[in-house]
């Protein structure tokens, strides 16, 4: 009875405690990304350049990614156009769909999506390959040979994932606008020229460049995050599941929240 | 114990305190390695081996005491003095720790790529002259998941030893293995040894056998600090029941079960 009614005044404070670990963790992660980010930026300027492996790599991320991101493309485009003309046949606006479609695409959902379907593919298998690394000693055996892992294994990974994800953003959004167009004007019946001539009215390049720039940032994120999650891997097979998750989660968690204070600062 | 005291050792650790959030692993080693010996690191699964190689190579940072290497302090290097020193140094690894996306090549070549600007050819040259000397010649193409446990380990070795070290610091490198295939890598650590006399060796173990066979001192690590040091022989009948204990492979005696 006694731990019981202990057990019920000290629940705020186990309350709080629980609080303030969850927020000193979020404060060590973001600090250690910082500090990562940091090191990877020096590496990218200071030799020795590791271009044949981010070549490897930029094939792999980007190559490798074409299929998923055309076919996901196509479909957001798609089905955003029979969405937009729904609502815009509303008040008879239809030949808005195209621009609208394309704005979207181009600003946000190029960018966006790209950017978590990447890190579903490739953050996932930077997160694993680092993490069997690390638990078969073969970090350690870098180190031993005086090899700095953030030269090795994190700088050629962001420099591939920093220039892929704006080319993959590019493809998604061009082939969703092309699904877009696709079902605009064979399945709802707009006219192409009004379809092409609101885009071409709508869309800046402005528009364009503010989707590459945050792609970019993206596939940063997504690099050093999935790496750092990988390197932190503990015991075996599991624990390199379990960093696995959590690249991918905090990974696309924070394109997300990113994406949001670019978006303000970018309309600012 | 040994007469050491008068030789400047290679390798010192002084009063070293380890732990890994409440679990104290090292409380207060002290040991000093001499140029040119093997020296063998015994004792128990968990007693600290491992997290004692990793101090050396800087790998791990004391929580108090130092770690010297030639009467340098390496406690506190960052940057280029540390990469400096890791050079001086040639680990084994107890899985081997090969890079599993290379070639049995690619990974004794990896050290020559990284840090010394050679011809190709000339790392060719030497890549094969090590791995003739490891007797790999033959799987320089292979990759370490076509190799064998005791291909792996020759393999790690060759690794180790295509920079010349001045320290080679082995892990456990006879674990796992059959007793043909142990006596083949000790044959192995005792040549590499001789064919550089100058060379120091640390090897961590628990497999007594092997450290009669090729250590020129044994240290008996228990419960983080050294607790017998000296030759083999020292070994055989020693004073300390702890080391009897070990030595003889008993579970009765004053060293209990976790």
């Amino acid at each position: 009875m006694k731990q019981l009614l202990i057990r019920v005044a000290t629940a705020p404070l186990r309350g709080v405690e629980a609080i303030g670990r969850v927020l000193l963790g979020f404060i060590e992660g973001v600090g250690t990304f910082l500090k990562v980010t940091a090191r990877v930026l020096l590496w990218v300027f200071r030799p020795p350049m590791r271009l044949r492996t981010v070549i490897a790599h930029m094939e792999f991320i980007g190559f490798q990614s074409l299929a998923i991101v055309v076919i996901t493309g196509a479909f957001t485009g798609g089905v955003f156009a029979l969405q937009a003309e729904y609502g815009f046949g509303l008040f008879g606006a239809r030949s808005l769909t195209g621009s609208t479609v394309a704005l979207a695409l181009t600003r946000e959902l190029g960018p966006v999506m790209t950017a978590l379907l990447v890190t579903g593919r490739a953050g996932s298998a930077m997160a694993a390959e680092l993490g069997s690394m690390r638990v078969t000693e073969q970090i350690d055996a870098l180190e031993a040979m005086a090899v700095d892992p953030i030269d090795y294994l994190v700088t050629p990974r962001f420099c591939a994932s920093v220039v892929m994800m704006p080319v993959l953003a590019t493809v998604f959004s061009v082939v969703g606008i092309g699904g877009a167009w696709l079902v605009g004007t064979e399945v709802l019946g707009i006219s192409e020229g009004a379809f092409i001539h609101r885009i071409e009215w709508y869309l800046d390049p402005d528009d364009f460049l503010g989707g590459l720039y945050k792609s970019a940032v993206f596939g940063g994120i997504m690099a050093v995050v999935s790496c750092i999650r990988g390197l932190a891997a503990r015991g075996g097979a599991a624990g390199v599941g379990r960093v696995t998750t959590q690249a991918v989660v905090i990974s696309s968690v924070t394109v997300l929240i990113v994406d949001y204070f670019l978006t303000l600062w970018w309309m600012s | 114990m040994t007469g050491q005291d008068s030789v400047e050792p290679v390798l010192r650790f002084d009063d070293v305190h380890k732990a890994f959030g409440t679990f104290q692993v090292l409380r207060g080693l002290d040991l000093s390695i001499v140029q040119g010996r093997v020296t063998v690191v015994i004792g128990r699964s968990g007693a600290g081996k491992s997290v004692t190689l990793k101090h050396a190579l800087g790998l791990l940072q004391p929580d108090s005491g130092r770690v010297w290497v030639k009467g340098q302090d390496i406690t506190a290097l960052r940057g280029h003095p540390l990469r400096d020193l890791r050079l001086r140094f040639g680990m084994v690894f107890q899985n081997a720790a090969l890079f599993d996306s290379m070639s049995v090549f690619d990974n004794v070549a990896f050290p020559l790529r990284e840090h010394a600007s050679l011809e190709p050819e000339r790392v060719s040259e030497l890549v094969l002259e090590v791995l003739a000397q490891v007797g790999l010649e033959g799987s320089a193409h292979k990759l370490p998941a076509e190799l064998s446990g005791g291909m792996r380990k020759r393999a790690g070795l060759a690794r180790a030893l295509i920079h010349r070290p001045e320290i080679l610091l082995y892990d456990e490198p006879t674990t796992g293995l059959d007793p043909i295939l142990t006596a083949q890598i000790n044959r192995l650590i005792v040549q590499t040894h001789r064919s550089r006399p100058d060379i120091t060796s640390v090897i961590i173990s628990h497999d007594m056998a092997s450290a009669f066979a090729i250590a020129d001192q044994i240290a008996f690590l228990h419960e983080g600090r050294i607790i017998a040091l000296g030759p083999p022989e020292s070994f055989q009948e020693h004073p300390d029941p702890r080391v009897r204990q070990f030595v003889e492979g008993r579970l009765d005696g004053p060293i209990g079960l976790e």
